[in-house]
């Protein structure tokens, strides 16, 4: 072969390889399946004085072996508190348990699952689990919001499927008759990966459950599809890959107000970010006397460590990030978080908007609504006398959340809704070979795409009260706790 | 595709009669809603009550239909309309009632019919759910019992937005609203529905110290018409003429953009999903228990006795057991395979459904059929009465529940449809890449079955100290159903 040759079958095959490694679209699934998890929440703090354990499941619904990343991010700032790299075998699930220490100490992670982990048995029950880590945050990394292991005890979890397994790697995590593994220890060495693109069916369950209050929050992991054709694999020492790893496709595909988007992308995390944009961010709250219900609603924002730092910021977020308990600093000033509008309605059509702003001049000390952590708890407060009172260090009203936002609506709302929306985030621009198709006309258009929002997801959750009743086994917790996913609005233009 | 061709493909879609499509919203917004099921069955020897919020995110005062359909065949229990002032919030409990049930509701938002005062102590507005649909002559087969309406599922369709004087009835100032200016008023006014309405669904068991939850599913764009009836009028249901006969679904990195003839196939299309997949746990440590509901919620408008139509191979019938599996016209056959948490497989399918030669063949033979999952652990309940968490008796979902093997606790459940028939759209549906733009024109077959489902789990505790002595402490929580979707080309 020629260098010309050799030159021109090179660039044709870049070109080949380039228009195959970006065919597809970062896409929500809808049908829960996916190559990443987001699991918006887990806890081990206290709420009413008992602690709060997070169970998380990830099935493998397909033949193939995977090897994952699993990265907890404490909820103020996302910095990495625990990861490993997960193997799991064709169909296999994986289970994990959140839990406290101690009061106050770091939490820490136990499994009796016997799927390999770049960590090995020391996460197992038997071995007294791992310790959540505040390494990453602390010292040399100290960012200025909180170096104890405290921080530790609350944020969110991303699992990313890094590839599928092959060969002898595929056999060693290969579960025998006895339900072990073949042989973790050729996937927890140093042997050349064998590993090919990861091909999604993952998904996953997140269970917040508080067992001296008989109280259990359970919804499904969000599922991002079609990330990547291309595997990405890296020992656990390694802190790639993440959200914007070189390997995600930088496209998002999007179906919205009559439109199909198709939006090019930068970077792969404007790709990821891009399908969790949302302008408003609705959740049901229920405050009544009668059952003593109270309600928190959980505010994720998954990417917004890509965009933010302690001085400086990036769209579509409008401040930098970080956090303290009262998110305020520079005498008054919001200097770090997302402002946010609350409307509250009640369910007789009341409404009363709740926007933090100043008539005129902001007083000093004045609090604007202000979303400072990463993973945000809510808690809407009536005048009705079964209100938590306000606890020093703050706690949220259901989860015990320390990273909480405490808002009171009007003193008579006992039930209805909240619509919140950030009032200074700026658009996300894709890039102008983007293109939409009107769904109703086929009509397809080239150029750029304005998502309006941040990107974010959550729950709320909402307990009742019923004391302590009669039932089969003698006495039962007359407590009850429901999760719902939040409903959104996108505003996507043109 | 030569641009000739292209031009006249995009003709073609922006001529059809139909001005929007159904679709499914990953958002929670729509124009209808779906509660996959509603119970009143007891479970543990105490009985559920069944919460249901809807919620009118838009500014646009609305009237909606709320049908209760009992689970067995979808005959309706009970319909009324609700119009929702704006940013209103509806709620209602379904509560067990004698043998039957009864909706309740304090909500102040107008109702047609009226909900029932009694002057009692603790009373609460109530609607009777009602038998009519399937007894007398209505009689089909599937039980007359009064129990027959204690559980189902619900649909929510918004027939229109309300206008002028109609809206201002229910969008009260300040006081009540004015209900008898709506309230059997044949022509209110009216404009088209415009969606962003959201609801949500619980499952309490207030004497068990339990609560199972989950979001509503939402259609949207269901259509740019009104429809409005007064209540009295059993239309519309999902197969009313004003709901655009396209569906849209994205899968496979493609755009289906499907036609039908029939609007109750595009409501169906956004459903169609050949593998259903849930978790369970069984662990002996905790007692926990594991039922799983899957809902069809149009068969009745696709599937009749007789006959069967597509995608259902098998006329719409019932039986708690599915007949034994001896009855080859009894229910769809389904594939059941199992895994435990470390990979253990076992696929307790059985062989084909050969015409009249009956097997053990695990099968679905209710509208809102219900199973619990189940191995030989001593906290089992028998497979032969109600299932384990949520009571159900009209159940319809395997011969004899689903059995992981004797020792598995945990691990999760791939069910896939059997020789069912694809639902396949009308030539001038199609198919858009959207990486390169490429409309293909033609039909598209949808695999699998329409339906929405979930899957709820228990865990019982030991003693625990609360309120000063010791009590059992009992959870309970419920997640959505995972899918595959089955669609050529």
């Amino acid at each position: 072969m020629t260098a010309r040759r050799r030159k021109a079958l090179a660039a044709g095959l870049a070109t080949v390889f380039s228009a195959a490694s970006d065919c597809g679209a970062v896409s929500l699934s809808q049908d829960g399946t996916g190559q990443a998890l987001i699991y918006p929440y887990y806890s081990v703090q206290s709420a009413q004085g008992n602690s709060f354990n997070t169970y998380l499941s990830v099935v493998n619904h397909t033949d193939r072996a995977k090897a994952l990343r699993i990265r907890f991010r404490e909820g103020r700032n996302s910095r990495e508190v625990m990861s490993f790299n997960l193997f799991l075998s064709p169909n296999d699930v994986w289970t994990s348990a959140v839990v406290p220490r101690s009061a106050g100490g770091a939490a820490y992670l136990i499994t009796a699952d016997t799927s390999c982990t770049s960590r090995g048995a020391s996460i197992e029950v038997a071995n007294g689990g791992l310790d959540f880590s505040n390494a990453l945050y602390s010292g040399a990394n100290d960012d200025g919001s909180g170096t104890g292991l405290d921080r530790t005890r609350e944020g969110f979890v991303e699992m990313i499927e890094m590839g599928t397994l092959t060969g002898s790697w595929a056999a060693a995590v290969t579960h025998t008759s006895t339900s072990q593994p073949s042989n973790c220890g050729v996937v927890q060495g140093s042997t050349l990966p064998q590993v090919k693109p990861p091909t999604g069916g993952l998904s996953g369950t997140l269970t917040l459950i508080n067992v001296n209050s008989g109280l259990d929050f359970g919804v499904s992991a969000e599922a991002l599809a079609d990330l990547s054709t291309q595997p990405f694999y890296r020992p656990a020492t390694d802190p790639y890959p993440d959200f914007n790893a070189a390997e995600i496709i930088p496209v998002s595909a999007v179906a919205a107000n009559g439109n199909f988007y198709r939006s090019s992308w930068t970077r792969p995390v404007d790709a990821v970010s891009a399908v969790l944009m949302r302008s408003e961010w609705l959740a049901e709250y229920a405050l009544e006397p009668e059952t003593a219900s109270l309600t928190d609603i959980v505010l994720t924002f998954p990417t917004r460590q890509f965009y933010t730092t302690s001085s400086s910021f990036s769209p579509p977020f409008s401040a930098p990030a970080g956090w303290d308990p009262s998110c305020i600093t520079n005498g008054g000033t919001p200097a770090r978080g997302e402002q946010v509008r609350f409307i509250a309605y009640d369910r007789n059509q009341r409404q009363e908007t709740l926007d933090g702003g100043c008539l005129f001049i902001c007083e000093l000390g004045h609090h604007f609504n202000t979303l400072c952590a990463a993973s945000t708890a809510i808690s809407p407060t009536n005048g009705y006398p079964h209100m938590p009172s306000p606890a020093n260090p703050p706690a949220s009203s259901v989860l015990g959340a320390a990273t909480t936002f405490r808002r009171s609506i009007v003193s008579t709302y006992t039930s209805g809704w909240l619509a919140t929306a950030p009032t200074a985030s700026t658009p996300l621009t894709s890039l102008p070979s983007s293109t939409r198709i009107d769904i109703l006309t086929g009509q397809r258009t080239e150029g750029s795409h304005n998502f309006t929002g941040l990107p974010v997801l959550g729950f709320w959750a909402r307990t009742f009260v019923n004391g302590t009743l009669t039932c089969s086994a003698g006495a039962c917790q007359g407590n009850y706790g429901g999760a719902f996913p939040l409903k959104y609005r996108r505003a996507i233009t043109p | 595709m030569k641009k000739p061709v292209r031009a006249a493909l995009i003709a073609a879609l922006a001529c059809t009669l139909d001005s929007s499509a159904v679709s499914l919203n990953a958002d929670g917004l729509g124009q209808a809603l779906i509660f996959p099921y509603y119970t009143v069955n007891s479970a543990g020897g105490n009985p559920f009550n069944t919460y249901l919020s809807v919620v009118n995110h838009t500014a646009d005062a609305k009237a909606i239909r709320v049908r209760l359909r009992e689970g067995r065949l979808s005959k309706e229990t009970i319909a009324f309309n609700v119009f929702l002032g704006p940013k209103d919030v509806w709620t209602g409990a379904v509560v067990p009632f004698a043998s039957g049930a009864r909706l309740i509701s304090r909500d102040g938002s107008c109702t047609d019919p009226a909900f029932i005062i009694e002057f009692a102590p603790g009373s609460a507005p109530f609607l009777d759910l009602r038998t009519d649909a399937f007894t007398g002559a209505n009689a089909d087969g599937a039980g007359t019992e009064t129990e027959r309406v204690r559980e189902g599922f619900v649909e929510v369709i918004e027939m229109a937005t309300l206008t002028g004087a109609s809206a201002a009835a229910v969008t009260p100032s300040a006081g009540a609203a004015n209900c008898a200016a709506v309230r059997g008023n044949a022509a209110p006014n009216v404009a088209a529905p415009t969606g962003g309405l959201s609801g949500t669904l619980t499952l309490i068991n207030v004497a068990s110290g339990m609560d199972f939850t989950l979001n509503a599913e939402a259609l949207a764009d269901l259509g740019t018409r009104s429809f409005y009836r007064p209540a009295t009028d059993p239309y519309p249901d999902f197969a009313a003429a004003e709901i655009d006969r396209v569906s849209l679904v994205v899968a496979n990195g493609k755009v289906y953009r499907s036609v039908w003839g029939r609007p109750a196939d595009a409501v169906s299309a956004v459903m169609m999903r050949d593998q259903w997949i849930f978790e369970y746990a069984l662990d002996a440590a905790s007692a926990s228990l594991t039922d799983v509901v899957v809902t069809f919620p149009t068969r009745h408008l696709l599937a009749t006795f007789p006959p069967a139509a597509p995608p259902f191979s098998r006329p719409a019938t019932w039986s708690a057991n599915c007949g034994g599996g001896q009855d080859p016209l009894m229910g769809e056959q389904i594939g059941f395979t199992y895994f435990s948490r470390e990979e253990q497989t076992a696929v307790a399918e059985a062989a084909p459904d050969l015409p009249f030669i009956p097997g053990p063949f695990q099968r679905v033979c209710a509208a809102a059929a219900v199973a619990f999952i189940r191995n030989q652990f001593a906290h089992m309940p028998p497979s032969t009465g109600p299932t384990a968490v949520l009571g159900s008796i009209t159940k319809g979902l395997g011969i004899d529940n689903f059995f992981v093997g004797s020792f598995i606790q945990n691990g999760w459940v791939r069910f896939s449809t059997r020789g069912t028939v694809p639902l396949t759209s009308l030539p001038t549906s199609t198919l858009i890449d959207p990486a390169t733009g490429q409309v293909t024109a033609g039909s598209h077959q949808f695999s699998g079955l329409p339906v929405v489902g979930m899957w709820l789990r228990t865990l019982e505790n030991g003693n625990l100290t609360c309120g000063g002595g010791v009590c059992q402490g009992n959870y309970g929580s419920a997640y959505s159903m995972r899918y595959h979707v089955g669609i050529s080309p």
